[in-house]
């Protein structure tokens, strides 16, 4: 695939094969200088108007002193001019050696400079033929693709395997080459499905290759409204197909917390097998979840489905009240941990930057535990928010853990505050809570606890006396669930609080 | 009212050869030596414009070269008094001082010894502020005084009064007669009044060339003499370099000027800056990099690096270290008439003065 350039066309291309093969070489510049256009120049003034990438042909009026070539390579490289020919009698010793210095490539013709400037106009000509044509082929090549991804593979191929990017709020929704190392961003603004926050569109062309930045631009131009009209053909499509995954959530889903309530498959027998639901298909459930305390921001919804198509590209992705849910049917034979994996690498940064939380349910067979996996995914999504906003957790390995991470911390930190004012008031407060939960977590065996804090027994055994002395009962059965809930709570708001000394008020 | 010593005279000579960096300066020592040898029995009177009643006849005297120098076929010595005495006749009046038609080179030496010779003091202003190789560039004629009736005299005591008043006219005029009177010849021309010197001309310039010529031949450091001079002539150094080798070729001869031509190539040791000097009977350009530094009508010396003093063309070789320093000219001269007349445009050179708009 040739390297983007108006023309294609450089210097060296240009002296090995092309039209300039017979001039002399004064000096040439080690940079293989691309060319866009050239013009013969009988005045000096008229340097100054070039466009960068021109051959400066100097005609053998303009050429009849040393010291017009010296102003001539000046103002040529001031321009960015490719090279400069001169006719073969009019240069100097010392233009070649004042083009070495500002490093730009010094030829002689020894027929009329006319003519070479008339053979080389010929050659950039025909070639810029070809690059309309080019240009013309990867236009229709953008549009006949139906996604973002393919639109921004097909650019990417077109510019060298460059690394190319649609982001929105600085997120990378979608990505297609190599990220290089020293590049230059070519950006520009697109609209996206929420028109109040523009996307844009980056193509990172690496400095050492030669890409012409005006050139690259234009090609992302000219792919902008087909990554713009994939981008929305893929919310239609995402609708449409996300239908079974709203209707489980039209169907009372999330469920009544009484139990006896009937469950969707109970209610609707056959409603599940007819929206496509298998009983003999495995099924992860993904909940994204948004704080609740944040408003409802129209567009957000595309956004994180092009996210989503990073880690799940044909599984829809519906809108539910408080977030986004995705039932993903899974291979029997995959790891049930593949698709955590793939949350975390794929979006959990763009998630945490996006301040949403993910929530992975156990895998289940079927259609009936359906409601099941969703009440999983949506609780370990609330569990991943209150542990860390924008963190990925799965209810799997929450397990019962859940509960105690869905309590109200404010009212527990409240109690606690009212019954262990001793504890609250410890400046060790930290250690204290540390200790004492390692104790209750190894059913209240000193020796397990300590070797799990990696202490002497005799240290540990100091500590639960310190835990003691600030009102934390270890041994009164009926106070052991509560005690254990406040160490849990404590514990977590320590950990979310780096400084672990601003604990809420009441 | 002053008058000249003998050190004011060879002081003068040497500020003369500072402003014109000629080829060669013989013609300087020749006129510096006559007029010593004439201080010996006579004085001579420099005058400022003011000094004169505003009515007083003025001419401008200088020597109009063809490429022949002054040390190639000598004056006879009437050549001066011999074109006064024509405008005179012509004018029905009484010339009362006379002034350099140069403030550099021969021109601006001679008029003491033509001063002595005609018993006329010599007015310390000058049409040029610096020189120029053709007659019209000058700050009378872009004050509209006339350049004619100029008498010409050459050393075979041939004589014309060309009556002309267009003084583009008047240079092709002059420059044909100076070639038949058999390569240079004396001149007398820009009769004006004392009131018109004063209102168009560049004064003070005398003076300058003396103090220049106090500087150089001051005994103290070359360091302290160069620092003396960039202050007293507002003068800057656009490179300290190296002489890398010397062309001459550059140039058509579309204006028909008298001598060969030129180029100088110069590396800054320090910066790798490739300084290139193009010279037609003076320095017009000075590139640096092929970005123009300097441009006539700027002021361009070549000064010895070592010793602090001029060095002619004729003088420099490859290897030789050298400042090159920028004397701004007169104000009139970066007027948009002024650069026209006698900037890069006047020489048919297709590039801008870098300080066109000052």
């Amino acid at each position: 695939m040739p390297k983007p350039g108006a023309t294609n066309l450089n210097m060296a291309t240009l002296l090995a094969h092309g039209s300039l093969r017979a001039v002399k070489q004064l000096y040439v510049a080690p940079e293989r200088a691309p060319v866009n256009g050239v013009v013969l120049v009988s005045q000096l003034e008229a340097i100054r108007r070039i466009p960068p990438n021109t051959v400066v042909v100097l005609s053998p009026d303009i050429g009849s002193g040393g010291w017009k070539v010296s102003a001539a390579l000046r103002q040529a490289w001031e321009r960015k001019a490719s090279a400069v020919i001169v006719p073969e009698s009019a240069y100097a010793a010392s233009a070649v050696g004042l083009a070495e210095r500002l490093g730009i490539s010094l030829l002689a013709a020894d027929t009329d400079p006319s003519r070479v400037a008339l053979a080389l106009a010929a050659e950039i000509g025909a070639m810029e033929s070809v690059v309309d044509v080019e240009l013309a082929g990867f236009a229709r090549a953008v549009a006949g693709e139906s996604t973002v991804n393919n639109v921004l593979k097909t650019l990417s191929h077109r510019l060298g395997a460059i690394h190319v990017t649609l982001e929105q709020y600085g997120i990378v929704l979608a990505s297609a080459g190599t990220a290089g190392g020293d590049v230059i961003e070519v950006g520009i603004g697109i609209r996206s499905v929420d028109p109040s926050v523009p996307a844009t569109l980056v193509a990172r062309v690496p400095k050492t290759d030669g890409h012409d930045p005006g050139v690259v631009r234009m090609f992302l131009e000219i792919a902008a409204p087909s990554v713009q009209a994939a981008w929305m053909a893929s919310e239609i499509r995402e609708n449409e197909a996300s239908t079974p995954t709203i209707a489980l959530s039209e169907m009372g889903i999330p469920l009544p917390v009484s139990v006896g309530a009937q469950t969707p498959d109970e209610t609707f027998p056959k409603l599940l097998a007819k929206l496509g639901w298998r009983d003999d298909q495995p099924y992860d459930a993904v909940w994204i979840a948004r704080d609740p305390r944040e408003p409802h921001r129209a567009g957000r919804t595309a956004v994180v489905r092009l996210l989503w198509r990073k880690v799940a590209p044909h599984r829809p992705l519906a809108e539910v009240l408080g977030g986004w849910l995705a039932i993903v049917p899974c291979p029997a034979e995959e790891e049930p941990s593949r698709l955590e994996q793939r949350l975390r690498a794929k979006i959990g940064a763009s998630m945490t930057e996006l301040g949403l939380s993910v929530g992975l349910s156990r895998r289940q067979t079927g259609a009936r535990p359906l409601h099941a996996i969703v009440q999983e995914a949506r609780i370990a999504a609330e569990c991943a928010r209150r542990l860390h906003e924008g963190s990925v957790a799965s209810f799997a390995k929450l397990g019962i853990g859940a509960a105690s991470v869905l309590v109200d911390d404010d009212a527990i930190t409240s109690i606690a505050r009212l019954i262990l004012p001793a504890l609250m008031a410890a400046p060790d407060r930290e250690q204290i809570v540390r200790d004492a939960l390692a104790f209750m977590d190894h059913q209240s065996s000193v020796t397990m606890a300590a070797n799990s804090l990696d202490l002497h027994r005799n240290t540990m055994q100091t500590r639960l006396n310190r835990a003691k002395d600030v009102g934390i009962t270890l041994n009164d059965p009926s106070q052991r669930l509560s005690i254990h809930l406040i160490l849990c709570v404590l514990e977590r708001t320590f950990l979310n609080d780096e400084s672990g000394k601003q604990l809420p008020e009441n | 009212m002053s008058t000249l010593t003998s050190s004011d005279v060879h002081h003068l000579g040497v500020g003369a050869n500072f402003l014109a960096c000629q080829v060669d300066p013989t013609s300087i020592y020749i006129y510096e030596d006559m007029i010593q040898h004439a201080l010996t029995t006579h004085s001579v009177e420099l005058i400022s414009v003011e000094e004169l009643h505003p009515d007083d006849l003025v001419v401008a005297v200088g020597i109009v070269s063809q490429g022949l120098l002054i040390a190639d076929m000598p004056p006879v010595g009437d050549e001066f008094t011999g074109c006064i005495q024509a405008i005179e006749a012509r004018l029905n009046k009484k010339v009362r001082a006379i002034f350099p038609l140069a403030a550099s080179n021969i021109n601006g030496i001679l008029p003491l010894l033509v001063g002595i010779q005609a018993g006329l003091p010599v007015v310390d202003s000058d049409p040029m502020g610096r020189i120029f190789p053709l007659i019209y560039q000058s700050t009378l004629n872009m004050g509209n005084v006339g350049i004619g009736p100029i008498a010409v005299r050459g050393v075979t005591g041939e004589q014309a009064l060309v009556e002309v008043q267009d003084p583009y006219r008047a240079e092709t005029l002059v420059r044909a007669l100076v070639i038949e009177l058999g390569g240079w010849a004396a001149t007398a021309m820009y009769p004006c009044t004392a009131r018109q010197l004063g209102e168009h001309g560049v004064h003070g310039s005398v003076m300058r060339m003396i103090r220049i010529g106090e500087i150089l031949e001051d005994g103290g450091s070359s360091e302290s003499r160069y620092l003396r001079l960039m202050d007293l002539l507002h003068a800057t150094r656009i490179a300290r370099a190296r002489v890398s080798h010397r062309e001459s070729f550059s140039w058509d001869k579309g204006l028909g000027l008298p001598t060969q031509t030129t180029s100088l190539t110069l590396i800054d040791e320090t910066t790798d800056q490739i300084i290139r000097l193009e010279i037609q009977n003076e320095f017009l350009l000075v590139l640096v990099d092929g970005a123009v530094a300097a441009a006539i009508p700027d002021i361009i010396t070549l000064l010895s690096t070592e010793h602090g003093h001029v060095v002619n063309l004729d003088d420099v070789g490859e290897g030789d270290v050298l400042d090159v320093i920028m004397t701004p000219a007169a104000p009139q001269w970066y007027s948009e008439a002024g650069l026209k007349l006698a900037g890069p445009a006047g020489f048919i050179l297709p590039v801008d003065h870098p300080r066109r708009h000052a």
